[in-house]
């Protein structure tokens, strides 16, 4: 399957993006009191080979969480491993983390930017995806990847926050069936 | 006589957006533009008595479009419609001027709202 | 109605924990998992507060439902992050080692009003099953990495030992060739050396003979046969003669005087002369080496001596160490190119003695410090180093149950580091015994 965008559905898909991510950002801006930079977000389709390349950065944390609805698919938070002292205690952690504060610290991160991106996703398109609880992903420890997919969409954002030389991506990764439902629903809002 | 009005936004589905939430009884002259640049060339030009303005846009963005008109064009009334709705943005928007802050999406009935309170309909 | 009454009896029945709050974390609402287990009277009583009812985790408590309220986004606690958020009693009081449920907890916006979160719902589910699993898999997996990693160490070990009885085989093997060449050379060199000394006796002879003849013939006025003997002199290129062969005798018995150099370090490296074991004075072992080797040391560097007062004696061969401290001091001297330091540390330790020698040298080059304890190994000029010193010192220290340590940096020196067991005569024959 090879997944073409319109230039006008590119531009939607991207806006919406942008407007979710800019809540997600305005989430964790809140909860840390600190700005939040975003980037612009990337839309591309990707091949399992160009997936599993994503996965093997030695410096950073992933966590990953399902989700269920309407369309259903991943999101994977890639979470560097500079600056989380540092939004640890933003946040109210004891610092320096220990190993199971780190974990909790990493996956409510993860939870708070994949939620508030998803939800303003889904809620724009009109479609319901509720996400599973995050759990941390360690690739390397995984065997070679046997995957059911050829090719899915991916939509990926930088969220940084300067003051903690922290930065994180959040990257949603649809299913096949989801890919189909997404477009139907982005034509929709295009009429 | 109809207002001029500009819509700047680099998203297409955004402008469209702030098209169909404009009150329909209103009577607008509608000039979009896709950057800051072309924003300001609108207002230069008499096209924009009001400017629905993005923030992040190509070019020039939207602080730098606002503060242009707030040294040089204070009476054109600048409504603001950001995805980026952290306190800070919000902060920087109100310091240069900005009429209204409206996050994305935008919602119809807040538009009327705001272009209601500013005396605009 | 029929449906609520269903739904009402689902909720109690349900084997997951159900609570609802509001933004003053009052319990609006809680499910039979909840009140069983914690003992409140259903239904009856008011509902407390939930930060009352869990004091212990009502920090934590408080974060999680304010990030829910103000940020309308679900919210997760791990039993592994905090295993019992909520105190209650294991699932398994009978069977089970824990005390209390291991449990997952949710935290959803319930009820939400133009994106106003009005009250927060709670499902906690108990995972003490997964949880204790879990852990025991863990401790097993502990248990391996351990024996794995004392497996590893044994393995190093023995790789040691046996690169250790490698080298000691080999020293062995060429001790007792070593030892067998000594001893064929010995004899020839022996009548070689006696013979040359009696040639070079029978040379000057001859010389002064051959003068007397001329001073001799001088006198006699015939300058025919004068003439004669002139050019027979020329012909047998005779001034030549008289002057190289006094220096061909004399270098044949330089040379042979090395070989009986080399010959004796050979006897002393496979131990055909074993010195006396008796009680000595390291210190004294030294400074009575350095007065020996003070010639080769003194211009090319300045000792320090660090020793340690009042050393015990030592139960060892002192001349055969004295040979160790030699030939290391002469290395260290040697390594030195134009001028250092040589720095001579004693200390004693309950067990042992260690002596280090430390230079301020060329250092020896990492490709070979592996080879420097083998026989005929060599970095010096040809004719200036046999390549014996430091496999005899090995071999030396090795009937001493000593071990000798080289650290060096090329460009920075070298240490050698001599470490002497202290033992009394029969642990060290006993030792020595069990080796052969």
């Amino acid at each position: 399957m090879k997944t073409l965008l319109s230039e006008q559905q590119r531009d939607a898909l991207q806006e919406l993006m942008n407007i979710s991510m800019g809540r997600a950002a305005n989430a964790l801006a809140r909860l840390i009191g600190a700005k939040v930079t975003l980037s612009i977000p990337r839309i591309v389709a990707v091949t399992p080979q160009h997936f599993a390349q994503m996965l093997k950065d030695k410096d950073v944390w992933y966590t990953r969480q399902s989700f269920l609805g309407h369309i259903g698919g991943e999101v994977l938070t890639v979470l560097s491993k500079t600056g989380c002292d540092s939004i640890g205690e933003l946040m109210d952690y004891e610092v320096p983390l220990d190993n199971e504060t780190l974990s909790e610290l990493l996956l409510e991160l993860a939870n708070i930017l994949a939620g508030a991106c998803l939800s303003g996703f889904a809620e724009q398109l009109g479609l319901n995806a509720k996400l599973s609880m995050p759990t941390l992903f360690f690739p390397q420890n995984q065997q070679v990847v046997q995957v059911h997919w050829a090719s899915t969409l991916m939509m990926e954002v930088e969220f940084k926050v300067e003051a903690s030389q922290f930065d994180s991506r959040v990257v949603i990764c649809l299913d096949e069936i989801a890919v189909g439902i997404l477009l139907q629903a982005l034509n929709r809002l295009l009429e | 006589m109809p207002i001029p009005v500009t819509i700047a936004d680099d998203s297409l589905m955004s402008r469209k957006a702030v098209r169909r939430a404009l009150p329909p009884e209103w009577d607008v002259d509608i000039t979009e533009a896709c950057n800051g640049k072309e924003a300001l060339l609108a207002v230069e030009s008499g096209k924009a008595e009001v400017l629905f303005l993005d923030l992040t846009m190509p070019e020039l963005d939207g602080f730098g479009v606002l503060q242009y008109l707030h040294e040089h064009h204070a009476k054109t009334v600048v409504i603001v419609i950001s995805a980026d709705i952290q306190p800070e943005a919000k902060r920087l928007v109100d310091a240069l001027g900005a009429f209204r802050f409206l996050h994305k999406p935008l919602q119809a009935q807040q538009l009327r709202e705001t272009l209601f309170e500013v005396g605009l309909i | 109605m029929q449906n609520t009454a269903l739904l009402s009896k689902l909720v109690s029945r349900l084997s997951l924990g159900i609570c609802i709050v509001d933004q003053n974390y009052n319990i609006l609402f809680c499910n039979d998992f909840f009140t069983d287990r914690l003992g409140i009277l259903h239904q009856d009583a008011a509902l407390p507060n939930l930060l009352e009812l869990f004091p212990h985790e009502a920090r934590f408590l408080k974060k999680k439902i304010n990030s829910v309220f103000v940020l309308n986004n679900a919210s997760f606690s791990y039993w592994e992050h905090r295993p019992h958020l909520f105190q209650f009693r294991s699932s398994r009081p009978i069977t089970g080692e824990e005390t209390l449920m291991f449990q997952n907890v949710e935290f959803f916006p319930l009820d939400v009003d133009a994106q106003q979160v009005n009250t927060v719902c709670m499902v906690v589910q108990d995972v003490t099953e997964l949880a204790s699993y879990y852990q025991a898999e863990k401790a097993l997996s502990q248990q391996l990495e351990q024996e794995h990693v004392g497996l590893m160490e044994l393995n190093k070990k023995l790789e040691a030992a046996q690169n250790q009885l490698l080298q000691s085989e080999k020293m062995a093997a060429i001790g007792q060739l070593a030892a067998g060449v000594a001893h064929e050379i010995n004899n020839p060199v022996g009548f070689v050396s006696s013979n040359l000394q009696s040639l070079q006796d029978y040379n000057t002879k001859l010389f002064k003979l051959v003068q007397f003849y001329q001073k001799l013939f001088a006198k006699v006025n015939q300058p025919g046969y004068q003439a004669l003997e002139r050019d027979m002199l020329k012909r047998q290129q005779f001034a030549f003669i008289s002057t190289d062969l006094p220096e061909l005798l004399q270098e044949s018995i330089d040379g042979l005087e090395r070989v009986a150099a080399i010959v004796k370090n050979l006897k002393a490296f496979s131990h055909v002369d074993s010195s006396e074991w008796q009680y000595a004075n390291i210190i004294d072992g030294l400074e009575n080496t350095l007065k020996i080797a003070a010639n080769q040391i003194k211009y090319k560097a300045e000792v320090h001596r660090l020793y340690q007062p009042n050393l015990p004696e030592l139960y060892c061969q002192p001349m055969q160490l004295n040979q160790v401290f030699l030939n290391l001091l002469v290395n260290a001297a040697q390594a030195i190119e134009d001028k250092g330091d040589i720095y001579i540390e004693v200390a004693a330790t309950e067990s042992a003695i260690t002596i280090a020698i430390k230079d301020t040298g060329v250092g020896i080059e990492k490709k070979h410090l592996q080879k420097i304890f083998e026989p005929f190994f060599t970095t010096k000029p040809v004719g200036t180093g046999t390549g014996l010193g430091l496999s005899l010192s090995y071999s030396i220290l090795q009937k001493h149950k000593a071990n000798l340590s080289v650290e060096s940096e090329p460009g920075e020196g070298s240490c050698f580091t001599i470490t002497l067991p202290k033992l009394d005569p029969e642990q060290l024959s006993e030792l020595l015994a069990s080796n052969w």
